[in-house]
């Protein structure tokens, strides 16, 4: 993934995860936003000392941050390895993920269901388990999530609302990584990120035929949208 | 159905919903100003807001019960939630195929 310098005024940014404040406030959005999440019935823990620092300094994923006043109010994150991040990690660095696995599993009883929900999938065909087939060239949207009062903010340097630009500059990542087609998985019942994913120019997998997520494709452009 | 009256009351409904996501203010909305995409008047929480209670309008004052947000409408190469414009006319769609959804 790109590095850059960072720079702690308001906008769109990696985050920086040498920074524990700033990786604790997206931990602490995503335990709110995203409480079904792998990681995150894998404990704070989990995702302070391993997700977040390790999978982004490893660069098997991105976070970008949205601050405003000083204070991160949105985030998104994405991966050149669409449905199957920890599998990846695992592969590269087992006894480490395998290490931080165990630790969560120990102290929360609802990691151990969590991984081997996760696991039983990552290993599944996609044709099994309802998913589409994942091209070479494909990323994927992991999470987007934006504090309430924070969503119809504009940030600087850009026209589009604090979600939307999210996508743009992460779309600009995944061009820059020859990442062709990005994948976004919805829950049916969440209307808002359907509606959110349609209006990025996003079109639903027909092909995938899983009961509780839609799959979506989104086309990166061939020029900077952002 | 009268188009015009159903394209009136929408765009009142989302002035309303623009001017409470802007705590009063917001851009002064027309029957072809953007749903969706990056010239949007409204948030995608906003829509989905405007979009139930223009589902409630359709019900209360057009006796049209419909569901808007649907696999077949996110399909579509041309979207119904582009603007108001291209909302009538899916409405009229779904309401001349006996309401429901136009698969």
């Amino acid at each position: 993934m790109p590095t850059e310098e960072l720079d702690p005024g308001d906008g769109v940014r990696p985050l920086d995860v040498d920074c524990s404040a700033d990786v604790r406030a997206v931990v602490s959005m995503h335990e709110a936003h995203f409480p079904e999440a792998t990681e995150v019935r894998c404990g704070p823990r989990f995702m302070t000392r391993f997700y977040f620092p390790f999978l982004i300094r490893r660069g098997w994923m991105g976070c970008l941050v949205a601050r405003r006043d000083g204070r991160i109010v949105a985030y998104l994150t994405y991966t050149k390895f669409p449905r199957r991040i920890l599998k990846a990690a695992a592969r590269a660095r087992p006894l480490y993920v395998l290490w931080n696995v165990a630790l969560a599993c120990l102290t929360r009883f609802d990691a151990i269901r969590a991984i081997t929900k996760h696991a039983r999938a990552a290993f599944q065909p996609s044709a099994a388990s309802g998913a589409p087939t994942i091209p070479p060239d494909a990323g994927e949207v992991l999470f987007l999530a934006a504090m309430p009062e924070h969503q119809t903010w504009t940030p600087p340097g850009g026209d589009a609302r604090v979600t939307a630009r999210l996508f743009a500059e992460a779309q600009n990542r995944f061009r820059a990584e020859g990442v062709s087609r990005v994948l976004l998985v919805v829950r049916k019942t969440n209307t808002a990120s359907m509606l959110f994913c349609h209006s990025m120019g996003c079109s639903i997998d027909k092909t995938a035929s899983h009961p509780v997520y839609h799959h979506f494709w989104h086309d990166i452009p061939e020029v900077d949208e952002a | 159905m009268d188009r015009a009256q159903c394209t009136t009351q929408l765009v009142e409904l989302l002035q309303q919903a623009v001017s409470r996501e802007a705590e009063g203010g917001g851009a002064t909305i027309a029957a072809t100003s953007d749903l969706i995409g990056p010239n949007a008047t409204i948030s995608s929480l906003g829509l989905v807001s405007f979009i139930a209670d223009a589902e409630i309008l359709l019900e209360e004052e057009h006796g049209l019960e419909v569901t808007l947000v649907s696999e077949s409408a996110l399909s579509r190469s041309r979207s119904p939630f582009q603007s108001i414009s291209t909302l009538v006319d899916y409405i009229v769609e779904l309401e001349s195929n006996g309401g429901g959804n136009a698969d």
